[in-house]
Protein backbone atom coordinates (compact mmCIF):
# COMPACT_ATOMS: atom_id res chain seq x y z
CA UNK A 1 0.00 0.00 0.00
CA UNK A 2 2.43 2.07 1.01
CA UNK A 3 4.90 1.80 -2.33
CA UNK A 4 0.96 2.58 -4.07
CA UNK A 5 0.84 5.37 -2.01
CA UNK A 6 4.20 6.70 -3.73
CA UNK A 7 3.24 5.72 -7.30
CA UNK A 8 0.84 8.01 -6.89
CA UNK A 9 2.24 11.04 -5.40
CA UNK A 10 4.74 10.87 -8.30
CA UNK A 11 4.60 13.20 -11.49
CA UNK A 12 3.57 11.17 -14.87
CA UNK A 13 7.18 10.69 -16.04
CA UNK A 14 8.52 9.14 -12.85
CA UNK A 15 5.40 6.99 -12.43
CA UNK A 16 5.92 5.83 -15.79
CA UNK A 17 9.27 4.89 -15.30
CA UNK A 18 8.98 3.19 -11.57
CA UNK A 19 6.14 1.48 -13.53
CA UNK A 20 8.67 0.36 -16.23
CA UNK A 21 11.15 -0.79 -13.62
CA UNK A 22 8.99 -2.94 -11.78
CA UNK A 23 7.92 -4.91 -14.76
CA UNK A 24 11.62 -5.07 -15.96
CA UNK A 25 13.31 -6.30 -12.77
CA UNK A 26 10.03 -9.02 -12.19
CA UNK A 27 9.91 -9.55 -15.85
CA UNK A 28 11.51 -13.15 -15.52
CA UNK A 29 8.74 -13.92 -12.59
CA UNK A 30 6.29 -12.58 -15.08
CA UNK A 31 6.90 -14.90 -18.23
CA UNK A 32 6.92 -17.70 -15.77
CA UNK A 33 4.04 -17.27 -14.42
CA UNK A 34 2.73 -16.83 -17.99
CA UNK A 35 4.49 -19.78 -19.05
CA UNK A 36 2.83 -21.84 -16.14
CA UNK A 37 -0.30 -20.68 -16.32
CA UNK A 38 -0.60 -21.56 -20.15
CA UNK A 39 0.64 -24.56 -19.18
CA UNK A 40 -1.94 -25.39 -16.91
CA UNK A 41 -4.49 -24.07 -19.90
CA UNK A 42 -3.52 -26.68 -21.61
CA UNK A 43 -2.64 -29.69 -19.50
CA UNK A 44 -4.48 -29.32 -15.99
CA UNK A 45 -3.70 -32.44 -15.17
CA UNK A 46 0.70 -30.32 -14.82
CA UNK A 47 -0.58 -28.79 -11.42
CA UNK A 48 -2.53 -32.75 -10.04
CA UNK A 49 -1.09 -33.59 -6.66
CA UNK A 50 0.86 -36.16 -8.58
CA UNK A 51 2.68 -33.27 -10.38
CA UNK A 52 3.09 -31.18 -7.35
CA UNK A 53 4.70 -33.91 -5.77
CA UNK A 54 7.05 -34.44 -8.79
CA UNK A 55 8.27 -31.24 -9.25
CA UNK A 56 8.62 -31.20 -5.49
CA UNK A 57 10.87 -34.52 -4.98
CA UNK A 58 12.61 -32.78 -8.56
CA UNK A 59 13.16 -29.05 -6.33
CA UNK A 60 14.77 -31.12 -3.46
CA UNK A 61 16.72 -33.41 -5.88
CA UNK A 62 17.98 -29.99 -7.12
CA UNK A 63 18.51 -27.99 -4.19
CA UNK A 64 21.66 -28.75 -2.20
CA UNK A 65 23.78 -28.07 -5.51
CA UNK A 66 22.33 -24.65 -6.14
CA UNK A 67 22.84 -23.83 -2.62
CA UNK A 68 26.34 -24.53 -3.01
CA UNK A 69 26.80 -22.38 -6.52
CA UNK A 70 24.74 -20.01 -4.55
CA UNK A 71 27.53 -19.39 -2.11
CA UNK A 72 30.33 -19.13 -5.20
CA UNK A 73 28.04 -16.30 -7.11
CA UNK A 74 27.43 -14.30 -3.41
CA UNK A 75 31.82 -14.15 -3.39
CA UNK A 76 31.03 -12.89 -7.03
CA UNK A 77 32.16 -15.98 -8.48
CA UNK A 78 30.80 -19.38 -10.33
CA UNK A 79 31.82 -22.73 -10.48
CA UNK A 80 31.07 -24.56 -13.63
CA UNK A 81 32.66 -27.68 -11.86
CA UNK A 82 29.62 -28.53 -10.35
CA UNK A 83 27.99 -30.99 -12.46
CA UNK A 84 30.95 -33.07 -12.51
CA UNK A 85 31.46 -33.22 -8.96
CA UNK A 86 28.13 -34.10 -8.34
CA UNK A 87 29.10 -37.15 -11.27
CA UNK A 88 31.85 -38.08 -9.43
CA UNK A 89 30.40 -38.37 -5.89
CA UNK A 90 27.59 -40.60 -8.05
CA UNK A 91 29.96 -43.12 -8.97
CA UNK A 92 31.94 -42.97 -5.89
CA UNK A 93 28.83 -43.84 -4.06
CA UNK A 94 27.50 -45.93 -6.53
CA UNK A 95 31.11 -47.78 -6.24
CA UNK A 96 30.38 -48.16 -2.62
CA UNK A 97 26.72 -49.50 -2.85
CA UNK A 98 27.04 -52.35 -5.92
CA UNK A 99 25.78 -55.30 -4.68
CA UNK A 100 27.78 -56.81 -7.69
CA UNK A 101 30.55 -54.89 -8.04
CA UNK A 102 32.85 -54.82 -11.18
CA UNK A 103 34.98 -51.80 -10.15
CA UNK A 104 35.82 -53.42 -7.02
CA UNK A 105 35.33 -57.11 -7.73
CA UNK A 106 34.98 -58.76 -4.31
CA UNK A 107 34.24 -55.72 -2.44
CA UNK A 108 30.88 -56.09 -0.85
CA UNK A 109 28.53 -53.30 -0.07
CA UNK A 110 30.31 -50.55 2.77
CA UNK A 111 27.73 -48.58 5.34
CA UNK A 112 26.22 -45.95 3.95
CA UNK A 113 27.64 -43.50 6.45
CA UNK A 114 31.41 -44.68 5.36
CA UNK A 115 29.60 -44.08 1.63
CA UNK A 116 28.46 -40.79 2.68
CA UNK A 117 31.91 -39.73 4.13
CA UNK A 118 34.09 -40.97 1.14
CA UNK A 119 32.01 -38.62 -1.35
CA UNK A 120 31.97 -35.64 1.14
CA UNK A 121 35.81 -36.09 2.13
CA UNK A 122 36.42 -35.85 -2.09
CA UNK A 123 33.93 -32.94 -2.63
CA UNK A 124 35.80 -30.70 0.29
CA UNK A 125 39.04 -31.61 -1.35
CA UNK A 126 37.77 -30.57 -4.66
CA UNK A 127 36.67 -27.50 -2.87
CA UNK A 128 39.87 -26.84 -1.46
CA UNK A 129 41.82 -27.06 -4.83
CA UNK A 130 39.12 -24.44 -6.47
CA UNK A 131 39.15 -21.99 -3.38
CA UNK A 132 42.79 -22.36 -2.87
CA UNK A 133 43.88 -21.41 -6.40
CA UNK A 134 41.23 -18.32 -6.30
CA UNK A 135 41.91 -17.07 -2.67
CA UNK A 136 45.87 -17.60 -3.32
CA UNK A 137 46.72 -17.14 -6.79
CA UNK A 138 43.39 -14.91 -7.84
CA UNK A 139 42.79 -16.91 -10.81
CA UNK A 140 39.28 -16.06 -12.11
CA UNK A 141 36.89 -18.09 -10.88
CA UNK A 142 35.96 -19.57 -14.63
CA UNK A 143 39.59 -20.54 -15.02
CA UNK A 144 39.89 -22.67 -11.77
CA UNK A 145 36.43 -24.44 -12.56
CA UNK A 146 36.72 -25.12 -15.96
CA UNK A 147 40.01 -27.09 -15.09
CA UNK A 148 38.85 -29.18 -12.32
CA UNK A 149 35.61 -29.81 -14.40
CA UNK A 150 37.87 -31.25 -17.06
CA UNK A 151 39.83 -33.25 -14.61
CA UNK A 152 37.01 -34.42 -12.51
CA UNK A 153 35.55 -35.56 -15.73
CA UNK A 154 38.69 -37.14 -16.88
CA UNK A 155 38.66 -39.46 -13.19
CA UNK A 156 34.85 -39.98 -13.10
CA UNK A 157 36.05 -41.46 -16.71
CA UNK A 158 39.16 -43.65 -15.33
CA UNK A 159 36.90 -44.80 -12.59
CA UNK A 160 34.43 -46.26 -14.48
CA UNK A 161 37.10 -48.08 -15.97
CA UNK A 162 37.97 -49.73 -13.25
CA UNK A 163 38.37 -53.65 -12.40
CA UNK A 164 35.95 -55.90 -15.16
CA UNK A 165 33.41 -52.35 -15.28
CA UNK A 166 35.35 -50.95 -18.86
CA UNK A 167 33.54 -47.69 -18.62
CA UNK A 168 29.68 -49.42 -18.61
CA UNK A 169 27.07 -47.91 -16.53
CA UNK A 170 27.08 -48.70 -12.74
CA UNK A 171 23.68 -49.82 -11.48
CA UNK A 172 22.43 -52.63 -9.11
CA UNK A 173 23.09 -50.69 -5.90
CA UNK A 174 22.23 -52.05 -2.63
CA UNK A 175 18.65 -51.98 -1.31
CA UNK A 176 19.68 -50.51 1.91
CA UNK A 177 20.96 -47.40 -0.06
CA UNK A 178 18.19 -47.10 -2.16
CA UNK A 179 15.80 -47.04 0.67
CA UNK A 180 17.91 -45.05 2.58
CA UNK A 181 17.35 -42.12 -0.36
CA UNK A 182 14.19 -43.47 -1.88
CA UNK A 183 12.50 -45.49 0.86
CA UNK A 184 8.96 -43.47 1.43
CA UNK A 185 8.90 -41.06 3.99
CA UNK A 186 5.25 -40.14 2.98
CA UNK A 187 2.53 -40.68 0.62
CA UNK A 188 -0.14 -38.01 -0.75
CA UNK A 189 -2.63 -39.99 -2.13
CA UNK A 190 -0.62 -42.57 -4.74
CA UNK A 191 2.29 -40.00 -5.22
CA UNK A 192 5.31 -40.96 -3.03
CA UNK A 193 7.45 -38.20 -1.22
CA UNK A 194 10.86 -40.11 -0.56
CA UNK A 195 13.51 -39.74 1.96
CA UNK A 196 15.86 -37.67 0.15
CA UNK A 197 12.98 -34.66 0.35
CA UNK A 198 13.45 -35.02 4.15
CA UNK A 199 17.72 -34.75 4.01
CA UNK A 200 17.04 -31.78 1.63
CA UNK A 201 15.12 -29.79 3.66
CA UNK A 202 17.57 -30.37 6.73
CA UNK A 203 20.73 -29.34 4.52
CA UNK A 204 18.42 -26.39 3.17
CA UNK A 205 17.95 -25.54 7.16
CA UNK A 206 21.81 -25.67 7.89
CA UNK A 207 22.84 -23.89 4.96
CA UNK A 208 20.16 -20.76 5.88
CA UNK A 209 22.02 -20.56 9.06
CA UNK A 210 25.40 -20.82 8.01
CA UNK A 211 24.56 -17.73 5.59
CA UNK A 212 22.46 -15.72 8.04
CA UNK A 213 24.02 -16.38 11.34
CA UNK A 214 27.61 -17.35 11.48
CA UNK A 215 30.56 -14.93 11.25
CA UNK A 216 31.39 -17.47 7.85
CA UNK A 217 28.14 -16.07 6.48
CA UNK A 218 28.78 -12.84 6.98
CA UNK A 219 32.30 -13.13 6.03
CA UNK A 220 30.72 -14.40 2.37
CA UNK A 221 28.54 -11.92 1.73
CA UNK A 222 31.18 -9.20 2.74
CA UNK A 223 33.76 -11.03 0.93
CA UNK A 224 31.39 -10.17 -2.40
CA UNK A 225 30.19 -7.15 -1.61
CA UNK A 226 33.95 -5.78 -1.40
CA UNK A 227 36.88 -8.09 -1.08
CA UNK A 228 39.17 -5.15 -0.41
CA UNK A 229 36.43 -3.53 2.31
CA UNK A 230 36.51 -7.01 3.71
CA UNK A 231 40.06 -7.18 4.32
CA UNK A 232 40.17 -3.73 6.10
CA UNK A 233 38.15 -4.67 8.35
CA UNK A 234 39.59 -7.87 9.54
CA UNK A 235 38.09 -10.75 7.62
CA UNK A 236 40.07 -13.27 6.44
CA UNK A 237 39.58 -13.59 3.14
CA UNK A 238 41.45 -16.09 1.65
CA UNK A 239 39.85 -18.07 4.18
CA UNK A 240 36.51 -17.41 3.87
CA UNK A 241 36.53 -17.89 0.00
CA UNK A 242 38.50 -21.62 0.21
CA UNK A 243 35.79 -22.69 3.16
CA UNK A 244 33.00 -21.45 0.38
CA UNK A 245 34.21 -23.70 -2.02
CA UNK A 246 34.41 -26.53 -0.02
CA UNK A 247 30.91 -26.26 1.11
CA UNK A 248 30.00 -26.17 -2.29
CA UNK A 249 32.09 -29.46 -2.65
CA UNK A 250 30.12 -31.08 -0.04
CA UNK A 251 26.86 -29.77 -1.07
CA UNK A 252 27.95 -31.29 -4.71
CA UNK A 253 28.63 -34.26 -3.13
CA UNK A 254 25.64 -34.79 -1.21
CA UNK A 255 23.84 -34.27 -4.45
CA UNK A 256 25.51 -36.71 -6.34
CA UNK A 257 25.09 -38.85 -3.21
CA UNK A 258 20.95 -38.50 -3.58
CA UNK A 259 21.34 -39.05 -7.25
CA UNK A 260 23.01 -42.05 -7.78
CA UNK A 261 20.54 -44.09 -5.89
CA UNK A 262 17.68 -41.48 -7.02
CA UNK A 263 18.25 -42.16 -10.58
CA UNK A 264 19.74 -45.94 -9.56
CA UNK A 265 22.09 -46.03 -12.19
CA UNK A 266 25.47 -44.02 -13.07
CA UNK A 267 27.55 -43.14 -15.72
CA UNK A 268 30.01 -40.70 -16.87
CA UNK A 269 26.79 -38.00 -18.56
CA UNK A 270 25.96 -37.85 -14.85
CA UNK A 271 25.76 -34.62 -13.12
CA UNK A 272 26.04 -33.21 -17.06
CA UNK A 273 24.72 -29.51 -17.38
CA UNK A 274 23.97 -29.92 -13.60
CA UNK A 275 25.82 -26.85 -13.20
CA UNK A 276 23.52 -24.78 -15.61
CA UNK A 277 20.25 -25.40 -14.34
CA UNK A 278 21.99 -24.24 -10.93
CA UNK A 279 23.39 -21.01 -12.00
CA UNK A 280 19.76 -20.23 -13.62
CA UNK A 281 17.63 -21.11 -10.80
CA UNK A 282 20.30 -18.69 -8.44
CA UNK A 283 20.12 -16.03 -10.74
CA UNK A 284 16.54 -16.53 -11.30
CA UNK A 285 15.80 -16.54 -7.43
CA UNK A 286 18.18 -12.83 -6.57
CA UNK A 287 21.39 -14.25 -6.29
CA UNK A 288 23.52 -11.59 -7.78
CA UNK A 289 26.60 -12.16 -10.23
CA UNK A 290 27.37 -8.30 -8.44
CA UNK A 291 28.16 -10.46 -5.52
CA UNK A 292 27.32 -10.21 -1.52
CA UNK A 293 23.40 -10.36 -2.45
CA UNK A 294 21.51 -13.75 -1.96
CA UNK A 295 19.01 -15.86 0.00
CA UNK A 296 18.56 -19.14 0.36
CA UNK A 297 14.80 -18.50 -0.07
CA UNK A 298 15.89 -17.16 -3.73
CA UNK A 299 17.67 -20.28 -4.48
CA UNK A 300 14.51 -22.38 -3.30
CA UNK A 301 12.01 -20.32 -5.37
CA UNK A 302 14.34 -20.45 -8.39
CA UNK A 303 15.03 -23.91 -8.37
CA UNK A 304 11.48 -24.21 -7.73
CA UNK A 305 10.43 -22.04 -10.43
CA UNK A 306 12.89 -24.09 -13.25
CA UNK A 307 11.65 -27.31 -12.28
CA UNK A 308 7.83 -26.31 -12.77
CA UNK A 309 8.75 -24.84 -16.27
CA UNK A 310 10.74 -27.97 -17.20
CA UNK A 311 8.22 -30.43 -15.99
CA UNK A 312 5.38 -28.68 -18.16
CA UNK A 313 7.33 -28.35 -21.00
CA UNK A 314 7.58 -32.14 -20.40
CA UNK A 315 3.85 -32.65 -20.13
CA UNK A 316 3.39 -30.26 -23.55
CA UNK A 317 5.90 -33.06 -24.86
CA UNK A 318 8.07 -30.08 -25.99
CA UNK A 319 11.80 -31.11 -27.51
CA UNK A 320 14.02 -31.81 -24.71
CA UNK A 321 16.88 -30.43 -26.90
CA UNK A 322 14.92 -26.95 -26.98
CA UNK A 323 14.98 -27.12 -23.05
CA UNK A 324 18.59 -26.29 -23.54
CA UNK A 325 18.26 -23.04 -25.39
CA UNK A 326 15.13 -22.29 -23.10
CA UNK A 327 18.08 -22.65 -20.08
CA UNK A 328 20.27 -20.61 -22.10
CA UNK A 329 18.17 -17.79 -22.61
CA UNK A 330 16.57 -17.97 -19.13
CA UNK A 331 20.25 -17.55 -17.92
CA UNK A 332 20.57 -14.50 -20.49
CA UNK A 333 17.74 -12.59 -19.27
CA UNK A 334 17.72 -13.27 -15.69
CA UNK A 335 21.73 -11.83 -15.18
CA UNK A 336 20.64 -9.17 -18.05
CA UNK A 337 17.65 -8.22 -15.16
CA UNK A 338 20.20 -8.83 -12.43
CA UNK A 339 22.26 -6.37 -14.19
CA UNK A 340 19.80 -3.64 -14.62
CA UNK A 341 18.49 -4.14 -10.32
CA UNK A 342 22.25 -3.03 -9.19
CA UNK A 343 22.64 -0.20 -12.26
CA UNK A 344 19.25 1.45 -11.33
CA UNK A 345 19.64 0.71 -7.84
CA UNK A 346 23.29 2.68 -8.41
CA UNK B 1 9.51 12.34 -5.41
CA UNK B 2 12.26 13.26 -8.19
CA UNK B 3 14.25 10.45 -9.46
CA UNK B 4 17.86 11.12 -10.31
CA UNK B 5 18.50 8.01 -12.76
CA UNK B 6 19.27 8.64 -16.15
CA UNK B 7 18.39 5.21 -17.88
CA UNK B 8 20.91 5.80 -20.57
CA UNK B 9 23.78 6.74 -19.03
CA UNK B 10 26.43 3.89 -19.02
CA UNK B 11 27.64 2.86 -15.58
CA UNK B 12 30.02 0.31 -14.43
CA UNK B 13 29.31 -3.02 -13.12
CA UNK B 14 31.28 -5.11 -10.53
CA UNK B 15 31.47 -8.92 -9.56
CA UNK B 16 31.57 -11.08 -11.88
CA UNK B 17 30.54 -8.98 -14.76
CA UNK B 18 33.73 -7.79 -14.29
CA UNK B 19 34.05 -3.45 -14.67
CA UNK B 20 31.49 -3.49 -17.66
CA UNK B 21 29.89 0.22 -19.04
CA UNK B 22 26.67 -0.24 -19.76
CA UNK B 23 23.39 1.56 -19.57
CA UNK B 24 19.92 0.11 -18.28
CA UNK B 25 17.78 1.80 -21.87
CA UNK B 26 20.74 -0.71 -23.62
CA UNK B 27 20.05 -3.85 -20.70
CA UNK B 28 16.00 -3.18 -20.95
CA UNK B 29 16.70 -3.93 -24.99
CA UNK B 30 18.38 -7.05 -24.29
CA UNK B 31 15.99 -8.13 -22.08
CA UNK B 32 13.10 -7.69 -24.41
CA UNK B 33 15.08 -9.25 -27.13
CA UNK B 34 15.37 -11.80 -24.47
CA UNK B 35 11.90 -12.29 -24.02
CA UNK B 36 10.96 -12.31 -27.36
CA UNK B 37 13.26 -14.93 -28.32
CA UNK B 38 12.40 -17.06 -25.77
CA UNK B 39 8.59 -16.93 -26.71
CA UNK B 40 9.57 -17.47 -30.17
CA UNK B 41 11.34 -20.83 -29.03
CA UNK B 42 8.59 -22.14 -27.01
CA UNK B 43 6.29 -21.25 -29.92
CA UNK B 44 8.43 -23.35 -32.05
CA UNK B 45 8.62 -25.95 -29.38
CA UNK B 46 4.56 -25.57 -29.40
CA UNK B 47 4.34 -26.39 -33.06
CA UNK B 48 7.17 -29.61 -33.11
CA UNK B 49 5.42 -31.50 -29.99
CA UNK B 50 5.58 -35.34 -29.65
CA UNK B 51 8.89 -37.49 -28.37
CA UNK B 52 9.82 -39.91 -31.23
CA UNK B 53 9.41 -43.38 -29.96
CA UNK B 54 12.34 -45.54 -32.61
CA UNK B 55 12.77 -49.17 -31.85
CA UNK B 56 15.85 -51.05 -32.36
CA UNK B 57 15.16 -54.78 -33.62
CA UNK B 58 18.87 -56.03 -32.49
CA UNK B 59 19.31 -58.07 -36.18
CA UNK B 60 15.31 -58.33 -36.07
CA UNK B 61 13.10 -56.98 -39.13
CA UNK B 62 12.72 -53.10 -38.98
CA UNK B 63 9.79 -51.45 -36.81
CA UNK B 64 8.95 -48.24 -37.80
CA UNK B 65 9.21 -45.56 -35.38
CA UNK B 66 6.28 -43.76 -33.85
CA UNK B 67 5.93 -39.67 -32.64
CA UNK B 68 3.54 -40.03 -29.25
CA UNK B 69 2.60 -37.03 -26.75
CA UNK B 70 3.45 -37.00 -23.27
CA UNK B 71 1.56 -40.12 -21.33
CA UNK B 72 0.00 -41.69 -24.87
CA UNK B 73 0.40 -45.39 -24.83
CA UNK B 74 2.40 -46.87 -28.24
CA UNK B 75 0.15 -48.18 -30.75
CA UNK B 76 -0.16 -51.66 -31.12
CA UNK B 77 3.59 -53.55 -32.69
CA UNK B 78 4.05 -56.07 -34.50
CA UNK B 79 6.54 -58.40 -33.25
CA UNK B 80 9.56 -58.51 -34.64
CA UNK B 81 11.16 -61.40 -36.81
CA UNK B 82 14.87 -62.82 -36.50
CA UNK B 83 16.08 -66.43 -38.27
CA UNK B 84 17.02 -68.53 -35.56
CA UNK B 85 15.85 -66.59 -32.54
CA UNK B 86 12.22 -65.91 -30.69
CA UNK B 87 11.55 -62.03 -29.97
CA UNK B 88 10.94 -62.61 -26.09
CA UNK B 89 10.40 -58.48 -25.44
CA UNK B 90 10.89 -54.61 -25.81
CA UNK B 91 13.08 -52.92 -23.03
CA UNK B 92 14.15 -49.09 -23.10
CA UNK B 93 17.82 -49.93 -22.15
CA UNK B 94 20.13 -52.12 -23.50
CA UNK B 95 20.93 -54.64 -20.99
CA UNK B 96 16.97 -55.45 -21.13
CA UNK B 97 16.27 -54.45 -17.16
CA UNK B 98 13.41 -52.54 -18.01
CA UNK B 99 10.86 -54.40 -19.94
CA UNK B 100 8.57 -52.53 -21.76
CA UNK B 101 4.90 -53.10 -21.97
CA UNK B 102 3.28 -52.38 -25.22
CA UNK B 103 -0.58 -52.25 -23.48
CA UNK B 104 0.16 -50.63 -20.04
CA UNK B 105 3.48 -48.19 -20.01
CA UNK B 106 2.65 -44.57 -21.35
CA UNK B 107 5.66 -42.34 -23.38
CA UNK B 108 6.84 -39.56 -21.00
CA UNK B 109 10.16 -38.54 -22.88
CA UNK B 110 11.91 -39.59 -26.31
CA UNK B 111 12.57 -43.45 -26.17
CA UNK B 112 14.41 -46.41 -27.74
CA UNK B 113 13.09 -49.74 -27.33
CA UNK B 114 15.57 -53.03 -27.42
CA UNK B 115 14.21 -55.92 -29.03
CA UNK B 116 15.51 -58.70 -26.64
CA UNK B 117 15.43 -62.63 -28.41
CA UNK B 118 16.40 -65.74 -27.25
CA UNK B 119 17.80 -68.91 -29.26
CA UNK B 120 15.57 -71.10 -31.00
CA UNK B 121 16.70 -75.09 -29.91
Amino acid sequence: MKKLDELKAMNPADRKRAIGDLLMNNAMFIIIAITILYIWIRVPSFLSVTSIINIMNLTAAKLPIALGVGGCIILAGTDISAGRQVGLAACIAAGLQLTVNKLFPGLAVQPIPLALLAVIVVGAVIGLVNGFCMAQFKVHPFIVTLSTQLIVYGFILMFLQFGTNGGQTLSGMSEGYRDFISGTLFKVGTAKVPMYVLYSIIITAVVWVIWNKTAFGKNMFAVGSNEDAANVSGVNVKKTIILVFMMAGILYAITGFIDAARIASVNATTGLNYEADAIAACVIGGISFVGGIGKVSGAIIGVLLLQVIFVGLNFLSVDANLLYIVKGLIILVACCIDMRKYLVRK
Amino acid sequence: MESNNNHSEKKELKGFYGKAKISVKILDIAIVIGIVALFAVLTFGMNHRGYTVTFDSNGGTMVEPQKKMYGDHLDPVEPPTREGYEFLYWANDIFGNNPWNIEKDVVTEPLKLYAFWQQKE
